[in-house]
């Protein structure tokens, strides 16, 4: 029915996949394909002997993915102008995602984006608290969930490695203080009070929710400003992760409630926001 | 000024039409207005100063120094100083590269030998008080000016001393005009199918890319190069544009010559 | 102004500077015929391990190993930047002479302001926001036909080698960018040849500037077929 199997299945940068629209029949009936972009593929114009032609075109060396969108087959004009005219003008759009994943991303248990490892909106992230105060808890980010980290992670020309003489583009305002605990850096990150949980928000006390070297999973409400993302961690499945008891000192603890950890071999007791496990 | 993505569709479009409609009210092959003056720096052998419209201005200063060309063969020196960047920032750097090299490849060097041993060396001092937009195009309208208001000492003493080693020696008070026929650059913008020259701050911000062409004896020149106006909006362009450009360049070229020719 | 030096003895007055015969006409014509004959190359990606991505360059004349260009080149990032809210990434190109300084600095920072260029013009920068990505190469040797050393003759290679590096490190490119060179002018295409991103010209003559973005496309051509080789044959 849709021509993908006629698709490239390895790809390299700049090389065309398929066009925007594709026309199909399917019992009769006319149906319109519609690609769009996933990770990886761009929709780009190009000038065919004076016209432009809009095709989607892969920006990364793996293979296509083609996959069907849910719900898709949506008629696209309007039903009841339709039922008055000739039945095969009816038509109806189904729409496919189509992204370049990595050949063997397979056996890595990596999952779509590869090269793209930014947080994006809507993203879970796992993050590290590095400071606290009564209005935000300031986190570094330490990877997204379901993506690989960058070979580099982070660690470039200002890390150890390779010393880039003149510095990278972090380089101009890198300096020791703002350095993360790992080596090179990360993406910066603030769970403002009001977003740690999802009821009773103006009475969140910061301190008995976080403390600084907590792993939490977060989801990325926003890009944020210049240097911080902005994060949330109000649903059940988000919250601290791991923790040690006495800041750090002390064992690793279990979240015996959502709002309850314990440490096995003490028995002390301390108050986070915990994440659901599972 | 920073101007908001609708701001830069609209103008994008505005100035990809056909033909395109600058915000200024400019044609494409249309200079905005300058200010020239030349010869006011009492300690130099030569200068200028330049104003253009939307208030950006250049100094220029030329110095000569009589030095022994058969040791230093570097004939010219242009120093670059561009208020608001750093000296050694990649933008500094690469416009005294560009200046350094179409001076040194189009200028004569037979003009500045005084013997057969001594040449002047000219110092090219410029300094870029604001600038809003590229302002390879006027730096090189204000060395232009410059090295045509240039007199150095006149010399009186013989220009042969291969046989008899002297010294040169020069006139008290006589100058001597420098005769140099010296290049010019211009920019280009290429937006959309269209060619714009000397673009604005709000033109080179939508640019999908620049050219840098040199005019030289009446005809053009090289270097010829793709410059970046901007770090977002750039995309290829197809060859058509190059000759959109060239022959623009050769129209406009000799009229502003012609212009700074008349200070 | 210097004294003149009065002790030194300046030899007989009748002294007439040394000087060479010109190159003959045949030889000089050989020497620029080799110059744009098709190069051999060699590539291997990914060696510097703790770059997200990196490519390594040999370029070498094919009826020989006299002129080899070699050149690492290494990508670095996403990686966060400091300071205003930028929605597309920003990119950095630095370069560097490992073994001998055989350029001067303005020289070599106009030849990153230039690839700069280009690469903003391929990356997808919107997809990386807030972000810097950092390229250096480096030139471990190079040494142009007779001696000179000319930025025209590595600058393809430097393309090519930023091009290989950013597809190992899989960061978004909207098509594979290479360059060809022919007398000294060295132009950028993308889209298959459609649109030029670089052109640089310093010498030479403008009248068949035409003709000459024609002969640099066919060695794109071929530059771009070769990464292209190179890279579907370790990915299949």
């Amino acid at each position: 029915m849709d021509n993908s199997s006629k698709f490239p299945t390895h790809v390299y940068p700049g090389q065309l996949i398929c066009p925007e629209f594709e026309l199909a029949k399917k019992d009769d009936q006319d149906l319109v394909i519609k690609y769009e972009s996933g990770s990886g593929v761009s929709l780009l114009s190009y000038n065919l002997e004076g016209t432009e032609i809009k095709a989607l075109t892969a920006t990364l060396l793996g293979r296509v993915k083609v996959q069907e969108n849910d719900g898709s087959e949506i008629p696209s004009v309007s039903d009841s102008e339709e039922s008055t005219k000739d039945e095969k003008e009816s038509k109806s759009v189904k729409t496919y995602t189509v992204s370049v994943v990595d050949s063997d991303s397979e056996d890595k248990q990596v999952k779509d984006d590869f090269s793209n490892n930014l947080p994006k909106e809507g993203d879970i992230v796992l993050t590290r608290v590095t400071k606290i105060t009564s209005q935000r808890a300031t986190v570094e980010i330490l990877a997204v969930e379901n993506k690989a980290v960058p070979v580099d992670s982070g660690v470039g020309s200002n890390g150890t490695g390779v010393i880039a003489p003149g510095g990278g583009a972090g380089a101009a305002t890198f300096s020791v203080s703002q350095a993360s605990s790992d080596l090179g850096e990360t993406f910066k990150g603030v769970i403002r009070s009001q977003d740690v949980r999802a009821t009773e928000r103006d009475r969140v006390k910061l301190i008995e929710c976080f403390r600084p070297g907590d792993i939490v999973r977060a989801q990325v409400l926003s890009l944020g400003d210049g240097s911080n993302y902005s994060l949330s961690t109000a649903r059940n499945d988000l919250g601290v992760v791991f923790a040690k008891s006495c800041n750090g000192a002390g064992g690793l603890m279990y979240a015996i409630d959502w709002q309850t950890m314990v440490a096995p071999c003490t028995g002390l007791v301390e108050a986070r926001k915990c994440a659901k496990p599972f | 000024m920073v101007l908001s993505v609708t701001e830069k569709a609209y103008l994008y479009e505005s100035l990809s039409a056909v033909p395109p409609l600058r915000p200024d009210g400019r044609a494409a092959h249309q200079f905005r207005p300058v200010e020239l003056f030349t010869d006011f720096l009492p300690t130099s052998n030569g200068s200028s100063k330049i104003v253009a419209s939307d208030g950006s201005e250049c100094i220029v200063s030329v110095k000569a120094k009589v030095v022994d060309h058969t040791v230093d063969n570097e004939f010219l020196v242009v120093d670059v100083d561009i208020a608001g960047h750093r000296d050694d920032s990649q933008f500094v750097l690469s416009i005294g590269s560009i200046l350094t090299k179409v001076l040194t490849q189009q200028l004569e060097q037979r003009g500045l030998q005084l013997t057969r041993k001594y040449s002047f060396k000219l110092f090219i001092d410029v300094l870029v008080l604001s600038s809003y937009s590229h302002p390879l195009s006027l730096i090189s309208f204000a060395i232009y000016a410059a090295l045509n208001s240039t007199y150095l000492p006149k010399l009186i003493s013989s220009d042969d001393d291969l046989d008899v080693a002297e010294l040169p020696l020069f006139h008290d008070y006589d100058l001597e005009k420098l005769d140099v026929r010296v290049p010019l650059l211009f920019t280009v913008a290429l937006v959309g199918n269209n060619v714009l020259i000397d673009p604005a701050s709000n033109e080179s911000d939508v640019a999908n890319n620049g050219l840098v062409v040199t005019w030289s004896n009446g005809k053009i020149g090289t270097p010829i190069m793709t410059i970046g106006l901007n770090d977002d909006n750039v995309k290829g362009f197809g060859s058509s544009h190059i000759r959109t450009t060239l022959e623009m360049i050769e129209k406009c070229a000799p009229q502003v010559v012609k212009a700074l020719d008349g200070i | 102004m210097s004294v003149s030096d009065r002790r030194r003895i300046l030899g007989p007055t009748n002294a007439r500077p040394i000087q060479f015969a010109p190159l003959n006409e045949d030889s000089k014509k050989i020497d620029t015929e080799r110059k744009n004959l098709n190069k051999s190359v060699f590539i291997e990606n990914g060696l510097v391990s703790n770059s997200n991505g990196s490519s390594y360059l040999e370029t070498r004349d094919s009826n020989g190993i006299e002129y080899p260009t070699l050149l690492l080149t290494s990508v670095y990032g996403p990686r966060p930047t400091r300071g205003s809210f930028n929605s597309k990434a920003s990119l950095t190109i630095q370069f560097k002479e490992v073994t001998a300084e055989n350029f001067p600095t303005g020289e070599l920072k106009e030849l990153c302001n230039f690839l700069t260029n280009i690469f903003n013009a391929v990356i997808n920068l919107a997809g990386y926001p807030k972000s810097g990505i950092d390229i250096f190469l480096n030139l471990i040797q190079h040494e142009g036909p007779s001696g000179e050393y000319s930025r025209e003759a590595i600058l393809p290679t430097c393309i090519n080698g930023i091009t290989l590096a950013l597809v190992d490190a899989g960061i978004e490119i909207f098509d594979m960018v290479s360059a060809g060179s022919y007398n000294g002018t060295v132009v950028s295409f993308t889209k298959n040849g459609e649109e030029i991103v670089g052109l640089w010209k310093d010498t030479g003559d403008v009248e068949d500037l035409v003709e000459t973005i024609e002969k640099c496309k066919e060695q794109y051509y071929q530059n771009r077929s070769t990464m292209i080789k190179y890279l579907m044959q370790n990915k299949k």
